[in-house]
C-alpha cells in the first residue's frame, strides 16, 4: 500500500516537472501588447479608423472657400487653422465643400468653389492612385507616438489611400462627372506654405502662359455628390 | 612654561588651520554634466554636421559634451554606451547604428537612470527613448517619388541603391519612394541593391549596375553620399548627361551639383535642427521636464533646380543658426 503510494507521488511529480519544464508564466498585459505588435495590420488599422473613428470628425470641417480666401489674404492665419505633424511646413485641413465642376482631368476633377471667380481653385483627386498623409494627418486622430516604429504610421496611411481609391473614387467616376455639374465634398487637403507663398489658390503658376498649371488646393475625398 | 604652552597650541592651530585649508582645495568644485554625442558613423559629412551641431549646442547650454564614433557598427556603439555608463554622463544624444539592435543599449542606459534622445534615425520601441526627433523620411520620399516620375515623363528604367538594411530609414525612403512610382507602368525598376549610405560601395555598386544595364534612365539613392558615388560611376562611364541623379540628405556637394545641373533633385532634411531639438530636450529633462512627445518628425522637403535658391547645404538658406 505504502509502495503504491510512493510511486503516485513519484508520477505526479514527474508530471509536475514535465509540464512546469513546457509551461512559461508571463503577464498578460506584456503578452496582449506583444500580440497587437506582432499582428499589427495596417489595413485592419485603417478599415477600423475609416468606419468607426473618422465620421465622429468629419461634422465639424472647415469650409474649403474660407480656407482658400483666408490663404489668399492672410496665410499666416490659414496656417493657425491646419494641423502639422512635428516640424513641418507642411500643413493639413479637414474641408467640407462644394462648387462646379469646370474640367475634368487624369488627376482630378478642377473645381470653382468660389462664387465670384469663374477659375477653378479646387482640384478633387480622382487620379488611378492616392499618395501623401491628408486623411491621417487632417483628422488629428492617429498619433506617431504610439507606434513603436514609424512604418506602421506610414502604411497606414497607404491604407488610407487605397480605401479613398477604392469606396470614394471608383464610384465617383462610375458616375461619369461631366463639366458643369455641382459638387458637394468633404476631404482633406496638405499644405505646403512654399507653395502658397508662390501664387494664390485660384492663380496661375506662370501667367504669361495661358495654358500654365495653376496652384489648386488639392482634396483627396472623404465624401461626394455629384448632382 | 605659559610662553611654551603658548606656543604649542600656536602649532596644533597652525596645523589644523593649514591641513583644513589642504581640505578646502581638495573639495571637489561642482562638477560640469556630461552629455554623451554618439553617432552612428562620422565618415559622412551628413552626420558630421549633426554632430557638431548637437556638441555645440549642448556646450551652449553649460554640459560638456563628449563624442562617441559607433563607425556603422552595433558592437562599437554597445561598449561606447558602456563606457557612457560607466562615465556617469547625465543624458545621451543618440544617433542609433541599427533600429532593433540599438533598443538594448538605451535600455541599459535607461536602467542607469540616462536619459537618451534620438537624432534622425530611430529604435523601434516607444518606451526606451524618452524622445526620438526623426526626419520624416517617407513622406519626404513620396514628394521626390512624385517629381522624379514628372521628370521622366512617368516613363523609363531605373536602378535603385538602399542605404543600410537594417535601418528603418532605408526602409521608409525605399517605401515612400515606390508609394509614388510603383503606380506608373511605364516606370521600371531593373535593380535594387544596398550600398550601405557610403560613397565608394555606391560607385562600386553603379559601376556593377551600368554593365548590367547600361541604358537606364535614372538612378534613385538614399543618401546623398551615394548619390555622389553613383554620379562619380556614371562620369567615368560616359553617361553622366543621360542618366538622372535622385539623392537624399541635402549634403553640400549634392546642392552644388543640383545648382549646377548635374544631379536633379535630393530630399532636404535638417540635421541642426534635430540635434538641437534633441540637446534643448535633454537640458529641459535634466531639468525636471518629463513630458515629451516620443516621437517628433521632422519633415524633408523636396530639392531641385526649381527651388535651390531657397536652400543651402543642410537646411534652407533662412534657417536660424545657420
Amino acid at each position: 500500500m505504502k509502495r503504491k503510494r510512493l510511486l503516485y507521488i513519484i508520477g505526479l511529480a514527474a508530471l509536475a516537472l514535465v509540464l512546469g519544464n513546457s509551461l512559461e508564466f508571463r503577464r498578460l498585459d506584456e503578452k496582449r501588447a506583444e500580440e497587437q505588435t506582432a499582428r499589427f495590420s495596417p489595413a485592419e488599422y485603417a478599415r477600423d479608423f475609416w468606419d468607426n473613428r473618422l465620421p465622429a470628425v468629419l461634422e465639424h470641417p472647415q469650409a474649403a472657400d474660407e480656407l482658400i480666401r483666408l490663404f489668399n489674404t492672410d496665410m499666416k492665419a490659414a496656417i493657425a487653422k491646419g494641423r502639422t505633424l512635428g516640424q513641418s511646413r507642411v500643413h493639413a485641413y479637414l474641408l467640407r465643400g462644394a462648387g462646379r465642376i469646370v474640367a475634368v482631368e487624369k488627376d482630378g476633377l478642377l473645381v470653382s468653389a468660389l462664387a465670384d471667380d469663374p477659375n477653378p481653385e479646387i482640384l478633387l483627386c480622382t487620379g488611378a492612385y492616392i499618395v501623401g498623409n491628408a486623411v491621417r494627418d487632417a483628422s488629428g486622430l492617429i498619433d506617431v507616438s504610439a507606434f513603436s516604429d514609424t512604418m506602421k504610421f506610414n502604411r497606414i496611411s497607404a491604407e488610407i489611400n487605397r480605401i479613398v481609391v477604392q469606396e470614394v473614387i471608383a464610384p465617383c467616376l462610375d458616375r461619369r462627372p461631366q463639366v458643369g455639374m455641382n459638387v458637394r465634398f468633404i476631404g482633406a487637403a496638405e499644405v505646403a506654405e512654399d507653395a502658397t507663398e508662390k501664387t494664390p489658390f485660384g492663380g496661375r503658376e506662370r501667367p504669361e502662359e495661358s495654358n500654365g498649371p495653376r496652384h489648386l488646393l488639392k482634396v483627396v475625398l472623404i465624401q461626394l455628390e455629384v448632382e | 612654561m605659559a610662553r611654551k604652552w603658548f606656543v604649542r597650541v600656536a602649532m596644533v592651530l597652525f596645523v589644523v588651520l593649514l591641513t583644513g585649508g589642504c581640505g578646502r582645495r581638495e573639495q571637489p568644485m561642482q562638477e560640469q554634466k556630461k552629455i554623451a554625442v554618439v553617432i552612428s558613423t562620422l565618415n559622412n559629412p551628413w552626420f558630421v554636421v549633426l554632430k557638431d551641431a548637437a556638441k555645440g549646442r549642448a556646450e551652449e547650454l553649460g554640459y560638456k559634451a563628449d563624442v562617441f564614433d559607433s563607425q556603422n557598427s552595433p558592437a562599437t556603439e554597445a561598449g561606447h554606451f558602456d563606457t557612457i555608463i560607466d562615465g556617469k554622463y547625465a543624458a545621451i544624444l543618440f544617433n542609433p547604428t541599427d533600429a532593433q539592435g540599438s533598443i538594448a543599449s538605451v535600455q541599459r542606459a535607461k536602467d542607469a537612470g540616462i536619459p537618451t534622445f534620438c537624432m534622425d534615425r530611430e529604435i523601434s520601441a516607444s518606451d526606451v527613448a524618452v524622445s526620438q526627433i526623426l526626419s520624416d523620411n517617407f513622406s519626404g520620399c513620396v514628394a521626390l517619388g512624385e517629381y522624379f516620375a514628372r521628370r521622366l515623363e512617368e516613363k523609363g528604367d531605373y536602378v535603385e541603391l538602399l542605404g543600410l538594411l537594417g535601418d528603418n530609414n532605408t526602409k521608409n525612403r525605399s517605401d515612400g519612394f515606390h508609394s509614388v512610382v510603383d503606380n506608373y507602368p511605364g516606370l521600371k525598376m531593373l535593380a535594387q541593391q544596398p550600398a550601405d549610405f557610403d560613397r565608394t560601395k555606391a560607385m562600386e555598386v553603379m559601376e556593377s549596375l551600368l554593365q548590367a544595364h547600361p541604358n537606364i534612365n535614372a538612378v534613385f539613392c538614399g543618401n546623398d553620399a551615394m548619390a555622389m558615388g553613383a554620379h562619380r560611376a556614371l562620369i567615368a562611364a560616359g553617361k553622366d548627361k543621360q542618366v538622372m541623379v535622385f539623392g537624399f540628405d541635402g549634403a553640400k556637394d549634392v546642392i552644388d551639383e543640383i545648382r549646377s545641373g548635374r544631379i536633379v533633385a535630393t530630399g532636404m532634411q535638417f540635421p541642426k535642427t534635430m540635434a538641437k531639438m534633441a540637446a534643448e530636450f535633454a537640458d529641459q529633462y535634466l531639468k525636471g521636464k518629463r513630458d515629451f512627445p516620443q516621437k517628433v518628425p521632422v519633415a524633408v522637403e523636396l530639392v531641385s533646380a526649381e527651388n535651390i535658391e531657397k536652400y543651402a547645404a543642410y537646411g534652407r538658406n533662412e534657417e536660424p543658426g545657420k
